[in-house]
């Protein structure tokens, strides 16, 4: 099975949460090609790129009542999710 | 084309700015972020950084005139680190745009992609779509030393052989390695365009490519439909894979990373949520002993001189005695300046977890948060919105949107107002200072444990009752490494959040600062007063309070000053903060100017109403302002959410459980003590 899809299938076939080195483990693959991996999947759309931010927002309380996703400020050393997308529509 | 990039000018047309002659040719430096791209930069250019935003953007680049024996002259370029030429943000998105413009003219004349030998393999991504832009290219591979500490060795030649570009390795602090790059570099630019095109065995010169692969096609996701371009990023993957494999070898002795040993014992199943506990200890005994003095110092000025000057002043133009005095001394200066006191505290809490999250540690203590929500049952993805309630619970609220399923997003709406926000941060510390003394610090850290314990325990019974049926979507966690926190991130962090705590002190909490000085300046129906000259305990705001305050009786703070200030909780958590020194402040003018009056009416106020179990009383307040509604502003991202009916349902439950137990720890609390 080629390695993009593999890093996919384990994503897929996760039962909640997993790492990047998680997938490494059940793919056998290096952290770091699987890091390239990931990071061709989030450019395919296939997976969603999120940092979470956990902070407040700047402009204090309500002040992001119309975010998307948290609406602090993700940091250098903040924790970055990926969630599965559906695939882009065929056409 | 979008302006930002139409913006964007040739490589060749800011040759100009480090005043090279026409026709000196442009090498770039494109790497990962922290590769040594900027060292190597310095190295090569002697210092000679000239750092530049370019039109259009805010994104600084690098820029020096290159000289040397071998090479001649040449415009050297550090461009922002790039993990791809996929740009994820502004850094990377100028990078491609000055690597892969449309006209091979604009280009570099030569790019020198620089790859850590620690993670080859995401060098080498990039070099692989360096290569596919048709630019002239060689691979600089540094900070060999950490990897050879960590048993990689990257083998040159091989590596060589199987991109299909020169590659050196180089170590740009020492300057091993130097020489070298600067012949290849030299080389490379003699040679031209020609033929160094690596990708698919292609040989075309630069700009009159006629194989298959299009140089042009640009980024992975502008490639074709959803099955070409996962074949195109496969192909990819597989080049990285293939020239890691026969390039890259490791000892299988080889030492991990003190990041990988750190990780181990951080998110370990069950020394991970104790060290998450002892880190949090520390953080809030360090809040409440580094900054009690300085709040201390704060409450004397605003209640001693600060309000001494104002009653002065307005006595100076004919307001002293009047209302105006009343709102101004005992309503804002009492107030708001109260809530200020508590900027020190606030400073301190904020810059030790802005350190705690620059350093890294705040992305593991999620992991292990996330590990226990799962051991309980909670969906794993549900964890993101809950952590983030710590800090605020209506950003928490937004948050639920990144759940797919709507019972999950239901659970977590219902859930957030138990995660315990900073704004009650506040009350915790002024209660638990007066009444705890050099405690002070574990009671708040207890306060944030119940919290986790009401998630977990309302969570349970949710999940067996009314949400019994809920998935567990995939969710992949990507922990940046540890790093030594920058004192300028944690600047900016802290300030950042210090900017939000007082946005909100200085709106809504002065409206409800007013709105409580006006009532409590009305008399109640039957009371003899006039507005603005009525004892506070005579006045519609006692009354009201006074009317709920027997609700409270078996939880020991069944008094309208305790009551009221819970009343007021509901507009914002701080309010009880203000509204507190508004009771007090008004109730004993006298002693508005003693230093740490508010802690010593709160002591009197919380032993009368429990019947002299003062200590079980306030414990009880604690948990009962821990889980009852956060503020209003919660109410409406809630109602935004999940409707009406569920907001109001979430409500009914905060109320009944909050009462409940804090009933429960009074009436414990009163027979142990």
């Amino acid at each position: 099975m080629s390695g993009l899809q593999q890093v996919l299938d384990v994503v897929a076939a996760s039962d909640g949460t997993t790492t990047v080195d998680g997938i490494a483990e059940r793919t056998g693959l290096d952290p770091d090609l699987v890091r390239v991996a990931l990071h061709q999947l989030v450019a395919l759309g296939r997976l969603g790129r999120d940092g979470v931010a956990l902070s407040c927002p700047d402009d204090g309380c309500g002040g992001c009542t119309s975010s998307a996703t948290t609406c602090g400020t993700a940091g250098r050393g903040s924790l970055v999710t990926l969630t599965l997308r559906p695939p882009a529509p065929r056409g | 084309m979008n302006d930002q990039r139409a913006a964007v000018p040739s490589c060749h047309a800011d040759v100009v700015a480090v005043d090279a002659p026409p026709g000196t040719p442009v090498v770039a430096l494109v790497g990962n972020p922290n590769v040594g791209k900027s060292t190597l930069f310095n190295r090569l250019t002697g210092s000679g950084r000239d750092v530049g935003n370019w039109p259009g953007t805010t994104v600084a680049v690098g820029r020096a005139l290159w000289t040397d024996e071998d090479l001649g002259q040449a415009v050297l370029l550090d461009l922002p680190g790039a993990v791809s030429l996929d740009p994820q943000s502004p850094d990377e998105e100028l990078t491609r745009d000055l690597v892969s413009r449309p006209d091979p003219r604009d280009r570099p004349d030569l790019v020198v992609v620089v790859a850590s030998a620690v993670h080859l393999a995401r060098g080498l991504y990039l070099l692989r779509q360096v290569l596919e832009a048709e630019v002239p290219c060689l691979l600089a591979v540094t900070m060999g030393d950490v990897a050879s500490r960590r048993g990689i060795t990257v083998d040159a030649d091989e590596l060589a052989a199987a991109a299909g570009v020169p590659v050196v390795v180089v170590d740009p602090r020492r300057g091993a390695g130097a020489r070298d790059l600067v012949r290849a570099v030299a080389l490379s630019l003699q040679a031209g365009p020609a033929g160094l095109c690596g990708v698919d065995g292609c040989t075309c010169p630069r700009g009159d490519c006629s194989c298959d692969h299009d140089p042009l096609a640009g980024p992975v996701a502008a490639a074709g439909t959803d099955d070409e371009a996962l074949a195109r990023a496969e192909e990819r993957f597989a080049w990285v894979a293939g020239a890691t494999a026969v390039s890259v070898h490791r000892r299988h002795d080889a030492r991990d990373t003190w990041s990988d040993r750190l990780d181990r014992v951080t998110t370990a199943p069950v020394v991970g949520p104790l060290v998450f506990l002892a880190v949090m200890w520390v953080v809030f005994q360090l809040t409440t002993t580094v900054a009690a003095p300085l709040q201390e110092w704060l409450d004397a000025l605003v209640s001693g001189p600060v309000s001494a000057a104002a009653t002065r002043l307005l006595d100076a133009v004919g307001l002293g005695g009047t209302w105006v005095q009343g709102l101004v001394v005992d309503g804002l200066i009492a107030g708001v300046g109260m809530l200020l006191t508590f900027v020190p505290l606030m400073a301190v809490m904020f810059a030790l977890l802005s350190l705690l999250e620059d350093s890294g540690y705040l992305a593991r203590a999620a992991v292990v948060t996330d590990r226990s929500m799962r051991a309980i049952g909670l969906p794993g993805r549900a964890f993101l919105p809950l952590v983030v309630g710590f800090g605020c619970n209506v950003p928490a609220i937004s948050g639920t949107r990144v759940l797919p399923d709507a019972r999950q997003r239901l659970l977590t709406v219902l859930l957030v107002p138990f995660t315990s926000c900073t704004a009650r941060l506040t009350v915790y510390v002024l209660v638990a200072t007066t009444f705890f003394g050099d405690r002070a610090g574990t009671v708040v850290f207890a306060m944030y444990v119940v919290s986790i314990l009401f998630v977990i325990v309302v969570g349970r019974l949710l999940r067996s009752t009314l949400l019994r049926r809920m998935p567990d979507d995939p969710l992949v966690l990507d922990l940046p490494p540890y790093q030594l926190p920058m004192l300028r991130l944690v600047a900016a962090g802290s300030w950042r959040r210090l900017r939000g705590f007082l946005r909100t002190a200085s709106g809504i909490i002065v409206v409800t600062v007013i709105v409580v000085w006006a009532l409590s300046a009305t008399p109640a129906p039957g009371s003899s007063g006039t507005f603005g000259q009525v004892p506070v305990q005579d006045s519609v705001y006692a009354a009201t309070a006074g009317a709920v305050a027997p609700v409270f009786d078996p939880a020991g703070f069944g008094s309208w000053e305790s009551t009221s200030a819970l009343m007021v909780g509901f507009v914002a958590k701080e309010a009880i903060i203000s509204s507190w020194a508004q009771t007090f402040a008004t109730a004993e003018p006298q002693a508005a100017d003693t230093p740490g009056s508010l802690g010593d009416a709160l002591q009197i106020s919380f032993t009368e109403s429990s019947g002299g179990y003062p200590i079980p009383a306030v414990l009880a307040f604690l948990v009962f302002l821990l889980a009852y509604t956060p503020c209003v502003a919660t109410l409406a991202a809630q109602r935004r959410e999940v409707g009406l009916r569920w907001t109001l349902t979430g409500v009914g439950i905060q109320l009944v459980i909050a009462w409940t137990v804090a009933v429960v720890v009074f009436q414990v609390g009163r027979l142990i003590a």
